[in-house]
């Protein structure tokens, strides 16, 4: 992938190990199918470390036929020069929950950046929660990511991104002083249809996010998409309470295309995001599948 | 610039341009009602913000329109248009563009009659563009001879304008306060438009979830005196 243009004055020789070489180019190819008696599989798992798949589990007690999978990272924090790839696949007909074991922290970075490129590709009448932990931009940390979505009429994706302001506890907190994260979204259709395109670029030394109308009085924002057939996503919608409350902001709308819907969550508490972002997956998979999202382990 | 640019140029600046701006608010009445802009300070925060979040996306897209215009290059005004609006997540954003673009059309065809203005309300009419606003202000800016500082100007021009005269009915703020904003924001527009003047639209980018969050109250809101 090209750097986009406002991550070129961060671009500088590395000392260390060169950008994208082994161990630092990480990816990951996945595929979840339906076998002969009606349950999802992950039939396809490629990886390249230091990126790693933890068996699939069948925990979900509300989809007991569901695997559920977490990535997780053998390099710790996501250092510069790391390009890691996820190309995840649902096939007509299946379904799947992928998460992370852990926050991705992007730590310090004094040359170039790192990133993370995905692609979600589902099928006809498949579906997909992508609900990862959240990510921790340190101080100066440089972060590209982009997701390209490839997404059937009739399949649903539930993708929810969560975005903290910084180790807010580290010596005293430490609040949007990152160097740059660029975080792009987009979605077609098979045929090529483009549905939309979201890009958002923070770079704090440019221009402070915390003012009014950015993030505000805000440090955690969580960035949910549902893509689904028109009509679901028109239940979805009128569920979804806009909030404008002491401790949480949540606004949702409708996405170009009729494709599905937006939702944006301001917290100052990442519990409060992450039980923001599973209630949502919980209203989208009761419309589309017919059972809530169970409790969370007590551990996460 | 000659007068007849000049007079030109203040013609598509006006915020008395009748394509409908004082029907919109930008999201103020719901940021008023949510006490998140109280007095002048705070807006002129906010709209200083809009303009930042506008230059990015709207105010690339009309100076891709100008130049796209310039070259004769149609299918590119098409391609721009449909970059832009895929880039509005916001409903009620969407449809202000939409309306204020086809307005704006419909009126230049009448002033000016150029082919590529008939071709793009056409266009609009027949739903196979979205015809944004700012695209169609690209298309008059160029038709009209103006230069890129003056589209910017008044693209970004038009964000205050709309915002404060909206302001001046849902606020407590009086029109020396809002006049002040202007001239206060002149120095970053000056700012964005070094910033943005070389971006293509594949670069729009924006960063507002707040701003976000207040559009869909008002989507969502009963009483409403503004459009969004």
């Amino acid at each position: 992938m090209t750097p986009p243009r406002e991550l070129l004055p961060y671009l500088r020789e590395r000392r260390g190990a060169p950008s994208a070489s082994a161990g630092k180019r990480g990816w990951l190819r996945m595929e979840f199918e339906l076998d002969g008696v009606g349950r999802s599989i992950l039939r396809k798992l490629e990886r390249r470390t230091p990126i790693i798949v933890q068996q699939e589990l069948y925990f979900d007690e509300a989809m007991p036929t569901m695997p559920c999978v977490y990535l997780l990272s053998s390099g710790g924090p996501n250092v510069d020069g790391d390009r890691y790839e996820h190309h995840i696949s649902v096939r007509r007909g299946a379904f799947a929950h992928l998460s992370t074991g852990a926050a991705t922290k992007l730590a310090e970075m004094t040359s170039d950046y790192s990133s993370l490129t995905q692609t979600f590709e589902l099928e006809a009448d498949s579906y997909l929660e992508y609900l990862p932990e959240p990510t921790i931009p340190c101080r100066h940390a440089r972060y590209v990511s982009h997701a390209r979505i490839v997404i059937d009429r009739t399949a649903t994706l539930f993708l929810a991104e969560i975005y903290l302001s910084g180790r807010r506890h580290k010596r005293g907190g430490e609040r949007f002083a990152f160097d740059i994260l660029s975080l792009a979204t987009a979605a077609e259709r098979p045929d090529g249809e483009q549905l939309f395109a979201e890009r958002m670029v923070i770079e704090p030394s440019r221009h402070a996010p915390d003012t009014l109308g950015a993030m505000g009085r805000w440090e955690v924002l969580g960035n949910c998409f549902v893509l689904a057939p028109e009509q679901i996503t028109e239940q979805i919608y009128t569920q979804i309470r806009p909030t404008a409350a002491q401790d949480l902001a949540v606004g949702v709308t409708r996405l170009p295309s009729h494709c599905g819907l937006v939702i944006k969550a301001l917290g100052n508490d990442t519990a409060t995001i992450k039980r923001t972002i599973r209630s949502l997956c919980s209203t989208v998979r009761q419309v589309v599948k017919g059972c809530p999202l169970p409790d969370e382990f007590p551990w996460r | 610039m000659t007068l007849n640019e000049l007079i030109h140029f203040l013609q598509f600046a006006d915020s008395a341009l009748p394509v409908g701006a004082f029907a919109f608010s930008n999201a103020l009445e719901t940021a008023v009602e949510q006490r998140v802009v109280y007095d002048a300070a705070t807006l002129a925060e906010f709209v200083g913000e809009q303009l930042r979040q506008s230059a990015t996306s709207d105010g690339v897209a009309a100076l891709a329109a100008r130049r796209a215009t310039l070259a004769g290059d149609y299918e590119a005004l098409l391609s721009i248009d449909a970059r832009l609006i895929r880039s509005k997540l916001s409903d009620e954003l969407r449809q202000m563009l939409c309306r204020m673009g086809r307005k704006l059309a419909e009126l230049s065809v009448q002033t000016s009659g150029d082919p590529i203005l008939v071709r793009w309300r056409d266009d609009i009419v027949a739903r196979c563009t979205a015809g944004c606003y700012p695209v169609t202000q690209g298309i008059v800016f160029a038709l009209g001879g103006l230069d890129a500082r003056s589209l910017f100007a008044a693209q970004q021009y038009g964000v205050m304008t709309t915002t404060l005269n909206a302001a001046l009915r849902c606020l407590r703020v009086t029109h020396f306060d809002t006049q002040r904003i202007i001239t206060r924001l002149a120095r970053l527009v000056e700012e964005l438009y070094e910033q943005v003047h070389e971006m293509s639209v594949d670069e729009i980018y924006s960063f507002a979830p707040v701003l976000d969050v207040l559009a869909s109250l008002h989507e969502r809101g009963s009483a409403r005196m503004f459009m969004n």
